[in-house]
């Protein structure tokens, strides 16, 4: 790579690192796996650098390969090691309602199978369409609707229980 | 409430998001060094691939390697020579390390694929050679390779995923590209030995254990609570649906099976025998509390299970009778996931991602230092 293509690549890290890093931590919900996801990512991204041609074509790569990557981090752990019910409580700094409230979408979330998770982050944080989604992921529309209402499906019956057991209705 | 819920949603994750306060660890410059040397060891592959292809054609000696689907590999099969890119791991783990089309395993090999592969996802030990699973190119297409001990020269077996052996490695069964479809193989002859559909998978169908002839499949990307199961006699053909949904932790060497399920509320695990096509639940052991199995695993004679709760509060559950009732905790340290090496000791991994190997006794003594990178488990077969 030539100085200047050098140094449009570190011009992007500086640049994007940040609401990357925020992208890689939806998908793995972890500061310490989303840093390393995204130190991967940024790799394979200086590699590809040189036939990547516009800054569209940039995002979509980069974006593609921090859901890939972390879907294959998992993928590649042993069958057994499942999505967990349940996650410990996290630290926040809101009030105690909000908390409460946020915290238990946040681990209902973090819950979902990895790759409806990445639907859900793809679709709502990152504001794709289905079609963007599928691409992004290199699955058909169908998968990506079927991903995304197992994954609604399974965070309205929890959060139902929830409030049942609170008497709240959504 | 679909509103509702998608605005809860959205807010959600924003605010995760945005509570990351600053941006990552890692240095602009850390990154560009490790991008220059991955473009480097990239352009030496790439060379020594084109300097043995030129080889292989000069002297006549090329040849297709086999394969089983029509479409063949878009690039002729070559051998890049072994590069010093990828550190070996200690000789006293069964793990590989991988880095692009490199893996380095434990007794000092090294295996190079012919191209790169952006990820190598599983590597296993068959008497016949590794068994490499891949995945490439812009689709993240997957693949099987076999690269036997006695020759340089990889085998594509296909564009296949998740594959799993036989125990004594003379027959794999992988997912195929078609969604329900998996696809059963002999070693080292490639010969296909059959197909099979599994209806009620909706949307990929993996097929998770051996026993005998038996092989249970599942459908892993479905629901989160549990999965679709049937069992796929591999002598007649037949897929039998398992009447119950389940996850399944492991299956021993003879054939018991490991399930989790939900029961009204509780958690409930069991242990059942492949060949009795897999009883509906209720006769294994359920926790009133539902603290909630994260993980588990069976040990190759089917005599002890490892559980893990998902408050981490990990257990033994001695299993000398567990069809007949007696599940007896037993506390055990926290080192998961549990890889059973033997049939009385299995590794884990420790809070700092060190490996520790552990008796059923509870002993447990730390193995090598830290990994520098993920490790690849290499499981054996027909060993």
């Amino acid at each position: 790579m030539d100085k200047v293509a050098e140094q449009a690549f570190r011009d992007f890290v500086v640049a994007r690192s940040q609401a990357l890093l925020r992208t890689a931590y939806l998908l793995v919900g972890n500061r310490a796996q989303a840093e390393d996801l995204l130190q991967t990512v940024l790799v394979k991204t200086y590699v590809a650098w040189p036939r990547i041609r516009d800054a569209a074509a940039l995002e979509g790569y980069v974006r593609r390969a921090l859901t890939t990557t972390a879907i294959s981090w998992w993928r590649g752990r042993p069958y057994r090691e499942r999505p967990m019910q349940t996650l410990p409580e996290q630290g926040t700094v809101d009030g105690p309602e909000g908390r409460i409230e946020r915290d238990a979408m946040w681990l209902h979330l973090r819950a979902l199978p990895v790759k409806q998770r990445a639907v859900l982050v793809l679709r709502f944080y990152e504001g794709l369409s289905e079609a963007e989604i599928a691409e992004v992921l290199g699955i058909s529309r169908g998968t990506v609707k079927s991903h995304a209402s197992r994954a609604l499906a399974t965070l309205r019956s929890r959060i139902e229980s929830e409030n049942r057991e609170m008497g709240v209705s959504l | 409430m679909s509103d509702n819920l998608f605005h809860r949603i959205d807010t959600t994750l924003r605010r995760e998001a945005e509570s990351l306060a600053g941006g990552p660890a890692f240095a602009v410059d850390e990154v560009v060094r490790a991008g220059r040397g991955a473009v480097r060891r990239r352009r030496m592959t790439v060379l020594a691939a084109v300097v043995a292809v030129a080889a292989l054609v000069g002297s006549g000696a090329y040849a297709a390697a086999p394969y089983l689907d029509s479409a063949g590999p878009e690039v002729p099969p070559a051998t890049a020579p072994p590069t010093a890119s990828v550190p070996a791991p200690w000789p006293e783990l069964p793990v590989a390390f991988r880095q692009r089309n490199e893996i380095a395993t434990a007794d000092g090999s090294r295996v190079v694929l012919p191209w790169p592969a952006d990820e190598v996802w599983s590597v296993a030990e068959t008497p016949y050679g590794w068994m490499v699973e891949t995945s490439s190119g812009p689709e993240q297409k997957s693949e099987l390779w076999l690269l036997p001990f006695d020759t340089d020269e990889p085998n594509l077996i296909g564009e296949l995923s998740t594959p799993v052996f036989a125990p004594d490695g003379r027959t794999l069964v992988a997912s195929t590209a078609t969604a329900r479809e998996v696809l059963a193989v002999a070693l080292p002859s490639l010969a296909e030995l059959g197909r099979a559909t599994f209806e009620n998978s909706t949307d990929g169908v993996t097929a998770v254990a051996f026993a005998g002839d038996q092989v249970l499949l599942a459908d892993t990307w479905g629901e989160a609570d549990s999965d679709e199961l049937a069992v796929w006699d591999l002598s007649t053909g037949t897929v039998t649906p398992v009447p119950e949904r389940a996850w399944v932790y492991g299956v021993s060497d003879a054939g018991l099976a490991l399930l989790r399920w939900d029961l009204e509320g509780a958690d409930c695990i069991d242990v059942v025998d492949l060949s009795d096509a897999l009883p509906a639940g209720g006769s294994g052991w359920c926790d009133e509390d539902a603290a909630g199995f994260g993980s588990g695993a069976i040990s190759p004679d089917g005599a002890w299970v490892y559980l893990r709760t998902d408050q981490a509060e990990s257990f033994w559950i001695a299993a000398n009778d567990l069809r007949a009732g007696d599940w007896r905790p037993v506390d055990g340290p926290d080192v998961p996931p549990a890889w059973w090496e033997t049939d009385r000791s299995y590794l884990g991994r420790d809070v700092s991602q060190r490996f520790v190997r552990c008796e059923v006794s509870g002993d447990c003594e730390r193995v090598g230092p830290i990994p520098f990178s993920d490790p690849l488990l290499v499981h054996r077969y027909g060993q």
